[in-house]
């Protein structure tokens, strides 16, 4: 497999006052490029801290951690955080839009972390907020904005810097079905450029049949890693390429929500 | 990222008139302190900007203008036979008690006598009448803070022309001048030498300074210097008189530690409001610092955005405060109010309004630095 991320081993654990507290007990994976790819379970079982590993915002303390070709354990801080300002987008649960700028500076913001011009950035995030359909939006504030045009901007801001990796923690969580269900399109769709490999952190079983695979963590280990037809009869959905295949951009009712 | 940073600032109005409040308020009462501090130096030394002389004379033993210990009257003729002394008169200044005639109110006034023949040392800034006319007999100069004083019980503030009593004598108003207050309050009276030994209280030797200017070509420091050799009196110069002064005052009088006291006040205001208030506004923001951080603003640039917002309210805060305690102090009448706005107390103001700043930043900078980008991840 052509690895945009190899974890062997990964242990990761934390420490109140004199206990340590074991949160990753040897996490093992390996996702390709342009692969999208879920991590999934319950909560406390430690998808949080593997993607704040995978994408560099905490550091491992043992085991094998390559993003992009890169060995995140031994870069420096300064160096990894360079790193996620290049390499990484981010989707956020809560959306974390600054809310005394407007949509185009929020989406601006990953270009002028490189360095661009408030202009080039400007004319950009412009261009990648039209993508996602809310061109009418540039100039508002996010407070103004429903929740699932406040993840729409996110995407914009994730997407804008055209990053390798784009990670999502729990995309859909604070969304309506219906919204969540736009949210997934867009992400899939991934407006722009070409396919990236997407990381997506999710409770959500309505979103499962976007994965081409999908990680089941439990106490700190991927308990199993199961492609989209493996995901589709363990979780009783329908992948994702079959329904693209009958209706394209339509929407499918099932007895456990849509996909 | 600058533009962000202030407009995170900017966003937020609330907290943002909140912080320019605190250093505003701080930057008033710490302006407000030592523009007092300095006005009431200034009134230990009003003396020397009422009448004006290059080089003063006076005993050994004083310390500052308002010691008046007395001279023997052939001090003067000392003084002027010193080389280099272009010219020394006699000069007297004493407190004495002015009654309106008719009402008979008594107001303490600080009695000046100048020299008949060459009226050395006479106020400059002359509102009604003439100086020269003081030689007419009964003839003084009222401050005109003196003239409305004296003016209690009448429709108007006393004026040239008109008549009231100093120690049981008659005065006669021949001009209004403006000056300086001076310590205790008391305004001044001028009026020539020998007609203050009448209206002054009664004392053997009149002369308590001796007021000198050096030759053409000469040093006032020099010509003091050779006149303290030669006669063994003390002799300033017009600036070393207002220092010695004004250091007196502040060694010898409760005013450095009132005035202290507001201003360290002050100072307390502005680091608890304005830094408290910018940490709990990096607080707040915290979750949107951390999202800038995991998408890669490192920990310099947030420290440079806190420093930049910051420098924003303190900059904002202290010319909001300085202007409006500017306007304040030009609506108050001139010389009267013990206040004064020198470039020093906007100096010093300035730099604690910077110490205000960066003990801010620290604050914020602290609490910016330490936020893990994981923080995103914890809904």
């Amino acid at each position: 497999m052509n690895s945009a991320i190899l974890v062997r081993d990964l242990h990761k654990s934390f420490r109140t006052g004199e206990i340590d507290t074991p949160v990753l007990k040897g996490v093992n994976l390996d996702i390709a490029h342009g692969e999208m790819f879920f991590i999934v379970g319950p909560s406390g079982c430690g998808k949080t801290t593997l993607i704040s590993l995978l994408c560099g915002t905490l550091r491992a303390e043992t085991g094998q951690l390559e993003i992009m070709g890169h060995d995140l354990r031994t870069m420096r801080e300064s160096r990894i955080t360079q790193f996620r300002a290049e390499n990484v987008g981010f989707v956020f649960q809560q959306f974390n839009l600054i809310p005394t700028l407007t949509v185009a500076e929020n989406v601006a913001i990953p270009l002028r972390l490189q360095g661009k011009s408030a202009r080039t950035a400007r004319k950009a995030a412009i261009a990648m907020i039209e993508r996602v359909g809310l061109a009418d939006k540039v100039n508002e504030r996010p407070s103004r904005l429903s929740g699932g045009q406040q993840q729409r901007v996110a995407i914009a801001r994730a997407l804008v810097h055209q990053p390798a990796i784009i990670v999502c923690d729990e995309p859909t969580s604070a969304l309506d079905s219906e919204t969540g269900r736009q949210v997934m399109e867009l992400l899939t769709s991934q407006p722009g450029e070409a396919a990236r490999t997407v990381i997506v952190v999710t409770h959500d079983p309505r979103i499962y049949h976007h994965a081409d695979r999908i990680a089941e963590m439990e106490d700190g280990i991927i308990r199993r890693t199961l492609d989209q037809t493996e995901a589709a009869a363990a979780f009783n959905f329908t992948p994702h390429s079959t329904l693209t295949a009958l209706c394209p951009s339509s929407f499918v009712a099932s007895p456990s929500g849509w996909h | 990222m600058t533009d962000v940073a202030l407009q995170m600032l900017y966003g937020d109005r609330s907290k943002y008139a909140l912080l320019i409040s605190g250093v505003c308020f701080s930057t008033i009462l710490m302006a407000q302190g030592l523009a007092m501090f300095f006005g009431i130096l200034s009134f230990s030394y009003a003396t020397l900007e009422n009448a004006r002389a290059p080089i003063w004379v006076v005993d050994p033993k004083v310390e500052q203008v308002a010691d008046n210990q007395p001279l023997k009257d052939t001090d003067v003729d000392r003084v002027r036979s010193v080389p280099g002394v272009a010219w020394a008169v006699p000069f007297y200044t004493g407190q004495s008690q002015a009654r309106v005639l008719g009402s008979g109110q008594t107001k303490p006034v600080t009695l000046v006598g100048l020299d008949a023949a060459t009226l050395a040392g006479a106020p400059t800034r002359v509102v009604a009448g003439f100086m020269d006319d003081l030689r007419r007999s009964q003839g003084v100069a009222i401050d005109e803070e003196v003239a409305a004083r004296l003016g209690g019980g009448r429709e108007r503030p006393l004026h040239v022309g008109d008549v009231f009593e100093m120690n049981d004598q008659r005065a006669e108003v021949v001009a209004v001048v403006k000056t300086k207050q001076g310590q205790g309050g008391a305004a001044y009276v001028f009026t020539t030498f020998d007609r203050a030994r009448q209206y002054g209280f009664a004392q053997r030797k009149m002369t308590t300074h001796v007021l000198a200017a050096p030759q053409s070509g000469l040093s006032a420091e020099s010509v003091a210097a050779s006149i303290m050799r030669a006669t063994g009196l003390r002799a300033y110069t017009e600036e070393s008189f207002k220092k010695a002064s004004s250091d007196w005052m502040i060694y010898n009088s409760p005013i450095p530690f009132v005035v202290g006291l507001i201003v360290g006040i002050g100072f307390l205001v502005g680091v608890i409001v304005a830094g408290q208030t910018f940490y709990n506004f990096v607080l707040e923001n915290t979750r949107f610092l951390g999202a800038l951080k995991a998408m890669g603003a490192s920990n310099g640039r947030l420290a440079r955005m806190t420093i930049l917002q910051a420098s924003v309210v303190g900059i904002t805060g202290y010319g909001i405060g300085m202007g409006l305690l500017s306007l304040f102090f030009k609506s108050l009448p001139e010389g009267r109010a013990p206040l004064l706005l020198k470039w020093e107390v906007a100096a010093l103001v300035l730099a604690a309004v910077f110490l205000i700043i960066v003990i801010a930043s620290m604050m914020g900078i602290r609490r910016v630095t330490r936020i893990e980008p994981a923080i995103v991840f914890r809904s």
